[in-house]
């Protein structure tokens, strides 16, 4: 009964995720909510890493949430939610990124910027910290290598889960993990002398 | 154990999904190894510092603009990946070439009547008397076959 009143002061709601899915079918509008305030800050923080754009990533992570309620009923209530929540953004994530192969736009900043990376990398000057030079190559890595990557040390994802969102074998994700963490270490080569 | 099997296998125990023997396995191969130790090391470290990432703050008024997106029932394409999609896609192209090649086809017609002086009617095609060709018989030679006839 304590938990539920602290619960209730700090405005989390104490029903499990299944549950406000199965209240969202039942048309407890407010279960919405509290799915999207639980959710929202893991799928944006998800989205802007694959798309690299903060616009894109709101407009992605809008549709993420419509698609939620607008495919309510489609959910396994034994499923984890995130996992099913993960499924949508990255399919999203995936559209967003063939689109843009068709429809390549850069803009001037990031020209120069990937121009001057080029020339003078930030790690090898030893003047950014481990964890920025980690963000640079993360970003540089592959999507279909930095997606699963992402979802095992950022979200704390199982295998198995990643295998579920993502629509691949759990071999796949392990050696698309492995790659990734190969990748990123000739990337930090470099700063990890410095920061040794 | 191979270095490539461990560092494989250091994936495997940093995520916490190898087996007890794996992880002693991997224990022996480390001792006697510096290079599969330094790879431990920096997946440590780059483990330790993705998980301590900036998480950027979704919008505050991201409930208002789903439920005003859902109210409005446009939750399939938002209004920026419409007008991309549409200029991406050859439908304005094909649009735009319709009329201008009408319009060139048009102007090639209007041309054709002035230099031919008049338009052409049906009259006209019945005047137009097609000269008879006559064809010669091809000689016997060109079709028999007498050699054939004598194998035979």
């Amino acid at each position: 009964m304590a938990r539920i009143n602290i619960l209730k002061k700090s405005g989390k709601d104490p029903r499990t995720d299944s549950q406000l899915m199965i209240d969202l079918c039942k048309g407890d509008e407010d279960a919405f909510n509290h799915v999207m305030k639980r959710f929202q800050r893991p799928i944006f923080s998800h989205l802007i890493r694959m798309l690299g754009d903060e616009d894109d990533a709101q407009e992605q992570l809008q549709m993420t949430f419509c698609r939620v309620y607008k495919y309510r009923n489609n959910y396994d209530p034994e499923r984890p939610l995130i996992t099913w929540i993960y499924t949508i953004a990255s399919n999203l994530a995936k559209k967003e990124w063939r689109r843009r192969s068709r429809w390549t736009m850069v803009s001037l900043d990031k020209v120069v910027l990937s121009a001057k990376q080029k020339v003078t990398p930030h790690y090898r000057e030893g003047r950014r910290e481990l964890g920025a030079s980690i963000e640079e190559a993360v970003n540089q890595l592959p999507e279909h290598y930095r997606e699963p990557f992402l979802l095992r040390e950022k979200e704390g994802l199982s295998y198995d889960e990643i295998a579920e969102v993502l629509d691949i074998k759990v071999g796949t994700v392990k050696s698309r993990i492995n790659r990734a963490r190969s990748g990123l270490r000739v990337l930090l080569e470099d700063v990890w002398e410095l920061w040794k | 154990m191979k270095c490539s099997e461990a560092k494989i296998l250091i994936d495997y125990v940093l995520d916490g999904e190898a087996s007890y023997n794996e992880e002693q396995t991997l224990r022996f191969h480390l001792n006697g190894c510096s290079d599969c130790r330094r790879v431990m090391l920096m997946n440590k470290a780059i483990s330790k510092n993705v998980k301590e990432l900036h998480e950027p703050s979704p919008p505050e008024d991201l409930m208002d603009m789903v439920k005003a997106r859902l109210k409005s029932g446009n939750y399939n394409k938002t209004p920026l990946q419409q007008k991309k999609r549409f200029l991406s896609s050859n439908r304005w192209r094909i649009a735009a070439v319709i009329p201008f090649a009408a319009t060139l086809f048009f102007i090639y017609q209007t041309i054709q009547n002035e230099h031919s002086g008049s338009t052409y009617t049906t009259s006209h095609i019945e005047e137009i008397s097609t000269p008879e060709i006559q064809y010669a018989p091809a000689p016997v030679v060109a079709y028999s076959r007498p050699s054939s006839v004598s194998t035979f």
